[in-house]
């Protein structure tokens, strides 16, 4: 009955004020969710499609450095008697032509892998007919060497049908197939959406030049004991024996620096929409004093209105959290495609496509909304329980007054706080310190609001009188008159533009910093690339024969030929890369953190046979020069002595460098990704790049692509990275200006009486719509105002905290001018505009029954 | 500006309908005339229809039939910006609980019709209100530092500083004690006798009602003279 009386019915009858917080809730939730399903669909892809990989073997031996002879199956034979199945894996990246499609290629054992994955073919090709049949004599035709399976659904998409030539561009090896095998969406087929090709093991030692090599032996070992321990003995050097899943493990792990910002970020969307929940609990304990004083009189506890009101919370939080997952569900699939970007351009391959919602996710949601918006309500509901009940029911008590000292004690407080804990360093890679920080310094500039309003508004009183005269003068004394509901507002605005002016300083100063990196770095002039437009450098690569060719080249003065690859340190991923750094120290330039000479840590690199390593590897792993790395190489685990740390903004796992000759001789692998090519002085640049593309685009399958085209990509693939922060942001102002309209709208309610007088004192209809839009133009003056100083706070901490403990990467601070400004003229406009709705609401009041004459 | 004659031609009111309450029929028929300069009594018993009749003549209410005329002007079919107009030229409003605006001081309460208006010398014509109701010691205190006699003569100042040709009253001292009443009574027929606008005053009270020319009693939706 309680309840009906004050939640349940007024809920009913302001049906905008309900509507508004509820969607302020659904909002965040809807944030939070969203992110989670993309990034659980974009790690479901790449673990099924591991899975779909790996079949039914429980095992793997993987060696360290990539391949692993293939005699090391030899050495497992004794185990088949006691029921050990062991099958030989090639696992390897290509590139599909013409349409130049990243491929997996799995070469197995056509014959015996039938153990291990399951294959459904939907059609066969007979050499005698050229027609597809499948009696069991056609399966023979898949073993000779150039035939080809793919998924019969992805072979459509390419217009390729059984009997179709197509060429695999391998390890840097182009080899024309023959497709001879279509297979039905089951088992490895369904791996990285279908994009994959199966040959016979035989068939890709031969045409990728891999003979008596390997990249795995995958296993299935019975659950007895001591056999896995036996296998652990006939190990050869430099393999180990892994659980399939393991690989899943290390990607998360790999990613995990990259969610926990996303998530971080969504946390503002909420913070704010709490924001608007507690001040809905609290406008609607002070609408409804009167209601809650004359229940009190009648012998209502304090615990059963505290109760009402924090019923009132939960459900708000409730139907906020179902209506935020839902919606949270559509964004998902916008968000995927944002996310699966960026893990595609900076970690895995992973092609996402579905989103589908767990229960997980929605426990989550649910969660989140109402244990949030329940914490919110707490304390205005208690402070209702606790007033004395004429208190409430004494009419012209507006509220009570707020008293803003020890509001900004508190702040002091959490400010030294904030401080205290950016320097907590950081735990498991996870900048806890700095997003702790961050949280203080938001509850310091929350305290802070009442004062900050309260001055803003005696500040604007002269110049809003003198540019709308009494109109003016009444809508900025009004703010200071209900300063508790309106500096809620004012936090939830400042807070999301001081989040949205940190995030435009943190992403301005680091696109700043990676643009003079990229043009310090990229000094070359042309970049030969085995294909075109990839991010994952495994998919293609160059043979080495290309480089003796280039070196004769006459209008070439200087090649340096990179290659990479991941390799696994410790728990952990990370690149190893190689260039020649004779060319790097003559020609480039290598941006150094330690020592400052990058031709003094080259130098030293190839006389001791050491490493640089990258920045972020050396705050992650704690290296510095002088220290050794262990490396698994072929053949077994290798030291290196680092020799300098550079920065390198294209890689938060951790990058190791190293010498070509040291590379080849470390991994027996000669390839290359890209071919870094100066030019002789004088050499025209188009006509180089023509003559390159003539000579070698045929024959290696190679691009041409300039300096500038390069530092191009990399600022687009910055770009798309961050677009989803912007969209992030963009939604937490959302949620902030539905605050500012919601507040005011409550105000309305409240003020109805007042605003009935005015009018009948003579106020026009538009006089009262200015008031009222010169109100929120106040309240967006302060959270405009407080958004930028919380923003550059804010921004140190991002960068020089949580950037650098989550990624490793020193960023110098530059600030975006322009974007900035625009995003302070986006939310300034918006606390505009949101004064619109309620101004509508205003001059709609009856004025008759609102002076309630009668 | 002297008073104007206020006349109501077969005015009947329904107030629609609310989530609350049914529909009510508060007055049927109601034909009046108020005489340029009357000072008119209301008298009747509570939900008689006294205020709804003051609102219908002071243009914050459209009657459902009838005509009202303020002179020669038919309120009834204006416009609300026309009807708005009206309010801060012509009309002067006291209320029973005095309804001053809690954010502005004495004196910016009483200039508040002129400051509206965009009226000129504001200051000079406050401080003579003020002063006309014995409050210009006043001027920089804000209503919650008045007492109720003072807040009501706050609220005369605000109602008679343009000089309406029409001044409507609702229970002006129903909310005071009876020294206060009696010394606002006095200030209301000082006005009445110094520029003879038309007043017309909802009152209980006899010895308020004893101030006017003559009373109008209303009961059940109809009118006597």
């Amino acid at each position: 009955m309680i309840t009906r009386a004050l939640v349940f019915r007024p809920l009913f009858r302001e049906k905008l004020r309900t509507a508004l917080t509820v969607l302020g809730i659904a909002v965040g939730v809807a944030v939070i969710v969203a992110i989670q399903l993309a990034n659980q669909s974009a790690l479901r892809a790449f673990s099924e499609s591991v899975d779909a990989v790996s079949g039914r073997a429980n095992f793997q031996i993987v060696a360290e450095s990539g391949a692993l002879s293939e005699e090391a199956m030899l050495r497992l034979q004794p185990l088949w008697s006691r029921g050990a199945r062991f099958a030989p894996v090639i696992d390897v990246e290509g590139v599909i032509e013409p349409s130049q499609l990243p491929i997996r290629v799995l070469g197995v054992d056509l014959l015996s892998d039938l153990h291990f994955r399951d294959y459904r073919y939907a059609s066969v090709l007979t050499s005698s007919e050229g027609t597809a049949a499948t009696s069991i004599q056609t399966y023979l035709e898949l073993f000779r060497p150039d035939s080809v399976i793919l998924p019969a659904a992805f072979a459509r998409e390419q217009n390729v049908r059984i009997g179709s030539a197509v060429t695999l561009n391998v390890r840097g090896e182009r080899r024309p197939f023959v497709v001879r095998g279509l297979l039905e969406a089951k088992g490895p087929a369904t791996a990285f959406n279908g994009a994959i090709a199966i040959v016979d093991i035989a068939t890709a030692q031969q045409n990728f030049a891999m003979s008596g090599q390997i990249t795995r032996i995958d296993l299935i070992v019975p659950d007895a004991k001591g056999i896995e321990a036996e296998i652990q003995r006939s190990l050869p050097p430099g393999t180990r024996l892994e659980r399939p899943s393991r690989r899943n493990e290390r990607v998360e792990k790999m990613l995990r620096a990259f969610r926990v910002n996303l998530f971080a970020l969504a946390g503002v969307a909420l913070l704010v929409g709490m924001f608007l929940v507690y001040n809905t609990v609290l406008i609607s304990i002070l609408r409804r004093r009167k209601d809650v004083g004359v229940l009190k009189t009648l012998g209502v506890s304090p615990r059963q209105i505290l109760m009402a009101f924090l019923s009132e919370g939960i459900l708000f939080g409730l139907i906020g959290s179902i209506g935020g997952i839902a919606l949270g569900t559509v964004l998902a699939g916008a968000i995927l495609r944002l996310v699966g970007r960026t893990i595609n351009a900076l970690y895995v391959t992973s092609s996402p496509e579905a989103v589908t919602l767990t229960p997980g996710v929605i426990a989550a949601g649910v969660a989140v909304g109402t244990v949030l918006s329940l914490l919110s309500s707490i304390q205005p509901a208690f402070e209702a329980s606790r007033v004395r009940p004429n208190a409430m029911i004494r009419p012209g008590l507006q509220q009570r007054i707020l008293k803003t000292g020890p509001l900004l004690l508190m702040a002091a407080v959490a400010f030294v706080l904030g401080a205290a804990a950016a320097q907590v360093p950081a735990v498991g890679g996870i900048a806890i310190g700095g997003y702790l920080s961050v949280l203080f310094v938001v509850t310091g500039f929350s305290l802070l609001a009442p004062s900050i309003l309260r001055r803003t508004s005696a500040l604007l009183t002269p110049v809003m009188g003198g540019l709308f005269g009494i109109v003016g003068r009444l809508a900025a004394a009004s703010i200071p008159a209900s300063l508790r509901r309106t500096s809620i507002a004012t936090a939830a605005l400042a807070l999301a533009t001081g989040m949205m002016v940190a995030v435009a300083l943190m992403v301005g100063s680091f696109r700043e910093t990676v643009r003079i990196w990229v043009d310090q770095t990229v000094q070359s002039d042309l970049w030969l690339r085995p294909a075109r437009g990839f991010s994952n450098p495994d998919a293609a690569l160059f043979p080495p024969a290309i480089g003796e060719e280039l070196k004769r080249v006459e209008f070439i003065r200087a090649i340096d030929r990179v290659r990479g690859r991941d390799v696994i340190y410790g728990d952990a991923i990370i690149w190893v890369g190689s260039g020649e750094f004779n060319v790097t120290s003559e020609l480039g330039d290598l941006p150094m953190v330690t020592p400052r000479d990058s031709k003094a840590a080259l130098a030293e690199a190839v006389r001791r046979k050491g490493v640089v390593v990258s920045e972020s590897f050396s705050v992650k792993y704690g290296k510095r020069p002088g220290d050794i790395v262990e490396l698994p190489v072929a053949g077994g685990l290798r030291t290196f002595p680092i020799t300098g740390i550079y920065r390198d903004y294209s890689n938060d796992r951790g990058v190791v460098v190293m010498d070509r000759p040291l590379y080849i001789e470390s991994f027996h692998d000669e390839t290359s990704n890209t071919i870094v090519i100066f030019l002789k002085p004088g050499v025209n640049l188009e006509t180089a790049r023509r003559e390159l593309e003539r000579r070698f685009g045929a024959k290696y399958h190679a691009f041409a692509v300039s300096n500038a085209e390069i530092r191009r990509e990399v600022m687009n693939i910055f770009d798309q990275t961050f677009l989803i922060t912007y969209a992030l942001l963009g939604v937490a102002i959302v949620v902030a200006v539905l605050g500012i309209i919601n507040t005011l709208a409550a105000l309305i309610l409240e003020r109805t009486r007042e605003l009935a007088l005015l009018r009948v004192s003579g106020m026009s209809r538009a006089q009262l719509r200015v008031m009222m839009v010169l109100e929120s133009s106040v309240i967006g003056v302060a959270s405009t105002g407080a958004g930028i100083v919380m923003g550059y706070v804010l921004s140190w901490i991002l960068i020089n905290v949580i950037n650098k403990q989550s990624f490793g990467w020193t960023i110098e601070f530059h600030v975006p001018a322009s974007l900035i400004a625009a995003s302070l003229a986006i939310t300034f406009l918006s606390s505009v505009a949101a004064g619109l709705i309620p101004a509508n609401l205003a001059t709609r009041i009856h004025i008759a029954s609102a002076l309630k004459l009668e | 500006m002297p008073g104007v004659r206020v006349s109501l031609q077969h005015v009947s009111h329904d107030y629609a309908p609310t989530e609350d309450a049914a529909a009510v029929h508060v007055l049927d028929d109601v034909s009046l005339e108020i005489a340029s300069g009357d000072f008119a009594i209301l008298m009747g018993a509570s939900g008689s229809g006294k205020s709804t009749l003051l609102n219908l003549i002071g243009a914050v209410d459209t009657p459902t039939s009838g005509k009202v005329y303020l002179g020669d002007l038919e309120t009834s079919s204006l416009k609300e910006s026309d009807l708005t107009r009206l309010r801060r030229d012509s009309i002067g409003f006291i209320f029973q609980f005095f309804n001053l605006i809690p954010t502005l001081d004495v004196a910016e309460n009483v200039g508040f019709p002129l400051s509206l208006a965009r009226a000129k010398d504001i200051g000079g014509r406050t401080e003579a209100a003020l002063s006309e109701v014995g409050l210009s010691h006043r001027a920089r205190h804000f209503p919650n530092e008045l007492s109720g006699g003072e807040m009501q003569r706050v609220a005369i100042a605000r109602a008679v500083i343009h000089r309406p040709s029409i001044i409507l009253a609702d229970e002006p001292t129903g909310n005071l004690d009876s020294g206060n009443g009696a010394s606002i009574l006095e200030l209301i027929r000082g006005i009445h006798q110094s520029y003879r606008p038309t007043i017309v005053m909802a009152t209980h009270s006899d010895r308020a009602a004893a101030i006017g020319d003559y009373v109008i009693r209303v009961a059940d939706g109809r009118v006597q003279r």
